[in-house]
């Protein structure tokens, strides 16, 4: 999948485009405005309205000499849709339950660099960093076991390859302390999959000691 | 400027839209150092307080200009309240949140007295909502 643009996995680009517009407000928009809010030519936007209208997924409000277009809430296909904004959220919260029935919960979790971002492409992995307990061994046969069940359950959902790294809090602290790039990207970009951030684990350790 | 746009908005693009994500993900990272020193200095407080409101002033403003394509320009922060609210789905909560940090904003720029431990921590909390919410909305395409 495209985290850049997924809604394109199950419509042409361009339908994605105009579909992600009008289902992210409320407001009835002009083809210009869906225009540049998509980023498509306005040829191939007046046509995709066009089929969209006819099917009724659209409705058409006059404001004066302008039309006004506004997803049809109540269309049987808007539901639809609306699930192709967050298809990125229903991906994340997916692998949030999964981290939550791990028999050995990780100390924290996020995904970081072009996944976090959304950009990317569909070749591109989904990076996950899991902060392992201090407590447990990265060779456990329970942890081993859990991490490569996520990173199956991360192809089958998205279809992209999941590079998981596995750190302790004692080793984030010290990628703080180098200052090294996947600290500035998890600053800058990540999505968080448990309550705590990574960046707080060593100071937690801490005060649990 | 089109014939829907009032004086109260400003049109913008999907890279302005970056461009204030960042600035408010910047202020949130600010103000979450400067909430360490609230501990010991109760101005500190104030200041947190202060670019936590701008975090999320900024992150309204670049869920508005990814969703709707323009942003509020009103002195009135409400204003941007009401466009936020135009954005689905969640728009409405994320306006609720807007509008809860921008009570806490003459307290914590004008006011002669300090914002209270549990009013910070509630303004950083709404502020990393809004950053959120934003980086959800500009990352949809």
């Amino acid at each position: 999948m495209d985290l850049s643009k997924p809604a394109t996995a199950v419509v042409p680009s361009a339908d994605a485009d105009v579909l992600t517009v009008v289902a992210g407000t409320t407001r009835a928009l002009t083809g210009r405005e869906i225009q540049r809010l998509s980023g498509r030519s306005l040829q191939a936007v007046q046509n995709i309205l066009k089929r969209m209208v006819a099917h009724g997924l659209l409705e058409v409000l006059e404001a004066g000499s302008a039309q006004l277009y506004r997803l049809n809430r109540d269309h049987v296909a808007a539901d639809a849709a609306v699930a192709l904004l967050d298809l990125r959220g229903r991906l994340f919260e997916r692998i949030r339950q999964q981290l939550k029935q791990w028999p050995m919960p990780p100390a924290a979790a996020a995904v970081f660099g072009s996944a976090a971002r959304g950009d990317g492409d569909p070749a591109s992995d989904i990076d996950v960093l899991v902060v392992r307990p201090e407590n447990v061994d990265e060779t456990d046969r329970l942890w081993a076991g859990a991490v490569d069940d996520l990173a199956r359950s991360i192809l089958r959902w998205s279809g992209n390859r999941a590079s998981i790294i596995q750190v302790t809090p004692a080793q984030i602290s010290d990628m703080m302390h180098r200052n090294e790039p996947i600290v500035a990207s998890l600053r800058r970009d990540s999505v968080l999959l448990t309550d705590t951030s990574p960046l707080t684990t060593p100071e937690r350790a801490g005060s649990e000691r | 400027m089109s014939a829907r746009e009032t004086p109260r908005t400003a049109t913008c693009t999907k890279a302005d839209a970056g461009v204030r994500l960042d600035q408010a993900r910047k202020f949130e990272e600010v103000a979450e150092l400067v909430q360490t020193e609230a501990d010991v200095l109760s101005s500190a407080a104030n200041v947190a307080a202060s670019l936590a409101v701008l975090a999320g002033i900024a992150a309204s403003d670049a869920a508005c200009c990814a969703a709707l394509g323009r942003r509020s320009r009103a002195q009135d922060h409400r204003a941007a309240a009401d466009l936020l609210r135009q954005i689905a789905p969640a728009g409405d909560l994320a306006a609720a949140k807007l509008e809860r940090l921008v009570d806490l904003k003459d307290t914590a720029q004008y006011g002669v007295i300090y914002v209270s431990a549990a009013d910070l921590r509630t303004a950083m909390r709404l502020a990393k909502g809004l950053v959120e919410f934003a980086a959800g909305v500009v990352s949809r395409r």
